[in-house]
């Protein structure tokens, strides 16, 4: 499943890949009152912007996966010079708030690209579900 | 829509001449008929084949088959071999994320008539017993210990733990399990991510049918299977969970320095690959066999779950209703196999990705029982049409290094299918065609609409036509259970 990503500046550009990647596996059914959220920092290294985001992607389903975590906010990201870190605060999967809509197995490579298109960014990303 | 050259060799092979691209090593041949070469044109996925040709060592052809469609960097539905000896490689991208991802038959001795009546609570009896994914846990548990004895042992650790008999292994592909696994080369993030997984279904396309035979064309190999026309079948397609899917992109990780220090040129990134006799190359391989295995044994669970249930609306033991493993194949997996390159033996590393091992009569690596008819070969095909059996073939073993098609093949992004199918409507379409659906999820369902495929019946026309398998049966779907 092709997904395209926009953003006003990488971290942004991230952060709406995430978004886009939770909209794929889960949907909100009804708001849970006052969840309590575990926050987990992220952060990776690699050498191009595509290298960044599939590894902040990686690590995203990695948490869904294993802890069943669910993308509530990102805080304070930051994207630097081969490295991307934020604070990601995550709800637990609760089948009473969330409905599983499908499974990504992966991020994959295939034509992944970051690009400045005037003043936005923009990602097209490939994930195998 | 693909512009690119295609030569009609006879009514069910188009060729890619390797004069198309510089770089290809060989032609690209295509399986198909008329009709459903206008489909696969409609994707990029005859440029993969195309581009599956520059593999280093790729011997014979780059091979898709009819129900070929667009993947990531390999095409679904490819067949590619490399010769070991000439510094053939192997590519995770050319057996996929779900390593040995792969279906199973189960005959039974009931008849359609014998559940019509109690369809719908078999239905969602096999929905709680065999659990899909997220959120639900295998009822099979396992340590951290017998996990890395699953990787090494596959469906024999099940039938050693009481969840069913040698028989099962013997009617499985590689017996249940690979040689040559090490777990050791398993990730920490992968024995994470398959988890507590064992003896669950997934989502996706993978599902646990409940068939009726349908039509019987060869008798003579029907009686040797043991079917007959109105039997029930039980179907079951799964794969390696989260494990493989983490073996997967682990290793093309590994390998992203391989095409500077093996001088390799391969057109995407997703097409990565190391030389089976290089350190990454064979650190692959058994990290793969590991994951393959972990595959057998969750279908072996599975299979465990579905009898317990037969057994209890049934009541009676699973062998007392004849229930019997037929066959159980992989479709994503690359294998090392002897086969004839221009007359002589070669070791080659066969690559089939959404592709079948389809071994002709009297092959070694058949079951004793089937030596005269060849391996049992399962198609899957949608949920609201057919799925058929088949057997393998000489020609098979000739043309395509004894390997034939998987299934239906995709015809619609499953983006495309939400888009145009209405949940309720598909349900009445079904309902009206007899067939209970019990699944998690809309979403699911939808996407896996029989529009959103390819007619089975017109895949198997060609691979029966060209002759790389051989039609035994078809079956009709009764019950689905899809996660």
């Amino acid at each position: 499943m092709a997904v395209r990503a926009y953003g006003s500046c990488l971290e942004d550009l991230f952060e709406s890949a995430a978004w886009a990647a939770f909209g794929i596996m889960v949907e909100k059914i009804k708001n849970r009152p006052q969840s309590s959220l575990t926050e987990r920092e992220i952060a990776v290294t690699g050498e191009t912007a595509e290298d960044l985001l599939k590894a902040w992607l990686d690590e995203l389903l990695f948490f869904f996966s294993t802890e069943h975590l669910i993308l509530a906010r990102v805080k304070a990201p930051e994207a630097g010079e081969g490295s991307f870190r934020a604070k990601v605060l995550f709800e637990t999967f609760d089948p009473e708030f969330y409905s599983v809509k499908g499974e990504i197995k992966a991020v994959t490579y295939h034509e992944l690209e970051i690009k400045k298109v005037r003043q936005q960014w923009q990602a097209q990303i490939i994930f195998d579900v | 829509m693909w512009d690119g050259p295609l030569e009609k060799i006879d009514e069910f092979r188009w060729r890619i001449p390797k004069s198309y691209k510089n770089g290809m090593r060989v032609d690209g041949i295509i399986y198909a008929d008329e009709k459903l070469m206008k489909d696969i044109r409609h994707d990029k996925a005859a440029e993969q084949v195309a581009n599956v040709a520059f593999l280093p060592g790729i011997v014979g052809a780059s091979l898709a088959m009819p129900d070929i469609h667009w993947g990531y960097g390999f095409p679904i539905g490819g067949v590619a071999a490399t010769d070991i000896g000439k510094g053939g490689v192997v590519s995770p991208g050319g057996v996929g994320f779900d390593i040995n991802c792969g279906v199973r038959l189960v005959r039974t001795g009931l008849f359609e008539k014998d559940i019509k009546p109690r369809l719908k609570e078999i239905a969602v009896a096999l929905f709680h017993a065999v659990p899909s994914g997220i959120g639900s846990q295998g009822e099979i548990r396992t340590t951290e210990k017998e996990e890395k004895e699953i990787l090494l042992r596959g469906a024999g650790w099940a039938v050693k733990n009481g969840y069913g008999v040698e028989a099962d292994l013997e009617a499985t592909e590689e017996r249940g399990a690979m040689d040559g696994a090490d777990p050791e080369r398993v990730s920490e993030r992968a024995y994470k991510r398959g988890k507590q997984q064992s003896g669950t279904l997934g989502s996706g396309n993978h599902f646990l049918e409940v068939q009726a035979v349908d039509q019987v064309y060869d008798n003579q190999a029907a009686e040797i299977l043991g079917l007959e026309a109105g039997q029930v079948m039980v179907m079951i397609h799964s794969g390696s969970r989260g494990l493989g899917y983490q073996v997967c992109d682990d290793f093309i990780k590994v390998m992203a320095g391989c095409p500077q220090k093996y001088r390799i040129n391969v057109p995407d990134r997703q097409l990565i690959c190391a030389p089976v006799e290089s350190p990454e190359g064979r650190e692959y391989l058994c990290a793969m066999r590991a994951a393959a295995n972990y595959a057998w044994n969750n279908r072996q669970c599975m299979t465990h779950l579905t009898r317990e249930v037969f057994e209890k609306i049934f009541a009676g033991s699973w062998q007392k209703l004849g229930m019997r493993l037929i066959y159980d194949v992989a479709h994503n997996i690359a294998k090392i196999e002897t086969h004839l390159v221009k007359g002589k033996e070669r070791s080659l590393c066969v690559h089939r990705k959404g592709a079948t091992r389809a071994f002709g009569p009297g092959h070694p690596s058949v079951p004793e029982a089937y030596q005269t008819i060849g391996q049992p070969v399962i198609i899957p095909g949608d949920m609201g049409r057919y799925s058929y059996l088949l057997t393998g073939t000489q020609k098979a073993m000739e043309e395509t290094f004894g390997s034939t098609c998987h299934g239906a093949g995709r015809l619609k992004s499953r983006h495309e299918a939400k888009k145009q199918v209405e949940f309720h409507t598909l349900m009445n379409e079904m309902e009206a065609k007899g067939i209970v659906v019990q699944a998690s999820g809309r979403g699911t369902v939808v996407e896996e609409a029989p529009c959103a495929y390819k007619d089975v019946n017109d895949v198997v026309d060609v691979v029966h036509g060209a002759g790389i398998a051989r039609r035994v049966c078809r079956l009709r779907p009764l019950a689905v259970i899809k996660g």
